[in-house]
């Protein structure tokens, strides 16, 4: 049975264009797009794992919904790729390395979207 | 003021060891002169120790603190100008600068009243001399015309226009002076807000910029690695030059947003860190870099730890340019070597490759905005021509300097100083 990814993201070309990419490399996609419906669809799709994008209605509903995730216990084991294209631009100062701890997310990874290094770090959190 | 009354002490006493000399004055009252020289010393150094022990003062309190001594001040020089001979008295001049003093040390109409409190210490002098109260003293041997009433007077008119035009005068300098620096404070504010208000809202824009070409290279990206079996080579071919061109587009984004480094003060946070580690580091991440164009790439590296106090991020950014600059404009084959030399004020870094070089003619632009040598682009097609405009930038953030000693053909090398002490 192949392993359910849900991508948080409200840029409907870029959910496209990782759907395709994640499909092709036999992975059940699903997707919402803003924050909470993205929590409503964890609960009842059960993903088993979450790309999730920083910057979406709100600048930082992205790591409001990384922490309810990880608050509730239900779903708190999964998996969360977060997707940054913030660095200098918005002034969001944080480094994967060093905020980690303080972030509650497994992986970060850069826009634009590398196809190959999606379908790996997808690969590496659901450790197909 | 302390240190200005060091200087009226020290002027004192000098003109009192000549006074000595050349017996101009009568002996007791040169040494009472001398002895007022050592009480104002005692004076002085009880300021200074005051001062040193309690550092801060309230605006009330320090305006408090300064009259008393202006005022004693004033007493202490009326003091000599008796003994000097009163009206006779060539330090009567001295007034003026503490009217002066008065004007720019302290805001509104302190440099009037202080011409009324000079006027009365110097009125109430002659008139106790004249009516017999205190003996007028002739200081001057051979001179004697404080016994002249009429001489007296004259003197005394001649000094009350004098205090109250150096007043005026005084006055109306240095509140034109703060006028103008409050002006200016203002505008310097407004500037510093509408430069943040900029650079805010450069930032976002270039977010917002950057999101949908990210997105569209994420697009194109799925054409040409998922899709790309299923589509013309044509096509392919199309989509990895757009990738390209967004690429470039990216990467302008990144070096204009990095060009804003610095103007938002929550950039400016400084951390202890070794500069020696952080250039190991650098080298060693390029080094990949270098072999694939099988360059060498060394690091020659002190012995002991460079200790530095600096912005993590804009060092890296600063080295990382430079040393991939060098990889990119060295020919295959060639070398890059990294130094590192401290001293006792600064740390010298420098960057040396045996690439083309860079023409006299062009180096005074290398550090300019958008600006790329004509060399340069032969040799690499890519580049936005802001790296080194940002990396001018972030050195000049640590106080530093950076320097470009080259000769065409003969390899170029980029000196980096980062002085030690405060910086940011």
């Amino acid at each position: 049975m192949s392993k359910k990814v849900l991508i948080i993201d409200d840029d409907f070309d870029l959910v496209e264009a990782m759907r395709i990419t994640l499909e092709a490399a036999g992975f059940e996609v699903v997707d919402a797009q803003d924050g909470e419906s993205g929590l409503a669809m964890i609960k009842s799709e059960a993903p088993n794992l979450v790309i999730l994008d920083v910057m979406m209605s709100a600048m930082d509903e992205g790591f409001h919904v990384a922490y309810k995730i990880r608050e509730d216990e239900s779903i708190k084991d999964t998996p969360i790729v977060m997707l940054t294209a913030v660095g200098n631009q918005t002034g969001f100062q944080f480094d994967p390395g060093k905020d980690a701890d303080f972030l509650p997310v497994d992986t970060f990874l850069d826009k634009p979207v590398n196809p190959k290094k999606l379908v790996d770090v997808v690969r590496e959190n659901i450790k197909v | 003021m302390i240190g200005l009354r060091w200087l009226a002490i020290l002027g004192l006493l000098t003109g009192v060891a000549l006074l000595k000399m050349i017996e101009l004055g009568p002996a007791k009252n040169v040494n009472l002169m001398g002895l007022a020289g050592l009480a104002m010393i005692l004076l002085n150094v009880t300021y200074l120790l005051f001062a040193s022990a309690k550092r801060q003062y309230g605006k009330t309190e320090l305006v408090m603190l300064l009259n008393i001594q202006m005022v004693i001040d004033l007493l202490f020089l009326t003091f000599l100008v008796h003994l000097t001979g009163s009206e006779e008295s060539p330090l009567i001049l001295f007034y003026v600068f503490h009217i002066i003093l008065a004007s720019i040390i302290f805001p509104g109409g302190f440099s009037y009243y202080y011409s009324v409190l000079v006027i009365f210490l110097f009125s109430g002098l002659l008139a106790l001399g004249h009516i017999g109260i205190i003996d007028h003293q002739c200081f001057f041997k051979e001179i004697h015309l404080g016994g002249d009433i009429r001489y007296a007077i004259a003197i005394w008119f001649i000094f009350v226009i004098t205090m109250i035009v150096a007043a005026y005068l005084a006055q109306n300098v240095t509140q034109r002076h703060r006028r103008v620096r409050e002006k200016l404070e203002i505008a310097n504010r407004k500037l510093q807000e509408v430069n943040k208000t900029k650079t805010t809202f450069f930032r976002y824009a270039s977010h917002e910029m950057k999101a949908p070409v990210a997105t569209i290279q994420s697009t194109l990206m799925v054409i040409d690695e998922v899709l790309g079996d299923k589509i013309d080579d044509r096509v392919r071919d199309m989509a990895k030059r757009a990738i390209g061109k967004t690429s470039e587009i990216i990467e302008m984004l990144k070096d204009l947003s990095d060009l804003t480094y610095g103007n938002l003060q929550e950039h400016q946070e400084t951390e202890e860190l070794d500069l020696k580690s952080l250039l190991s580091e650098i080298v060693a991440d390029m080094s990949a870099g270098a072999e694939r164009k099988q360059q060498t790439l060394t690091f020659q590296e002190p012995a002991k730890p460079c200790p530095y106090s600096g912005n993590l991020d804009a060092l890296k950014k600063i080295f990382n340019n430079l040393v991939s600059n060098a990889i990119r404009y060295t020919q295959e084959g060639g070398s890059i070597e990294v130094q590192l030399k401290p001293s006792l004020d600064r740390y010298t870094i420098e960057i040396i490759d045996n690439g083309p070089g860079i023409p006299e003619s062009e180096q005074v632009n290398v550090f300019k905005e958008f600006y790329r040598t004509p060399s340069a682009k032969e040799h690499v097609s890519e580049g936005t021509g802001l790296g080194l405009s940002i990396v001018e930038r972030m050195v000049e953030l640590h106080s530093g300097s950076i320097q470009l000693i080259s000769h065409d053909g003969q390899g170029s090398t980029f000196v980096v100083e980062l002085p030690l002490g405060e910086i940011l």
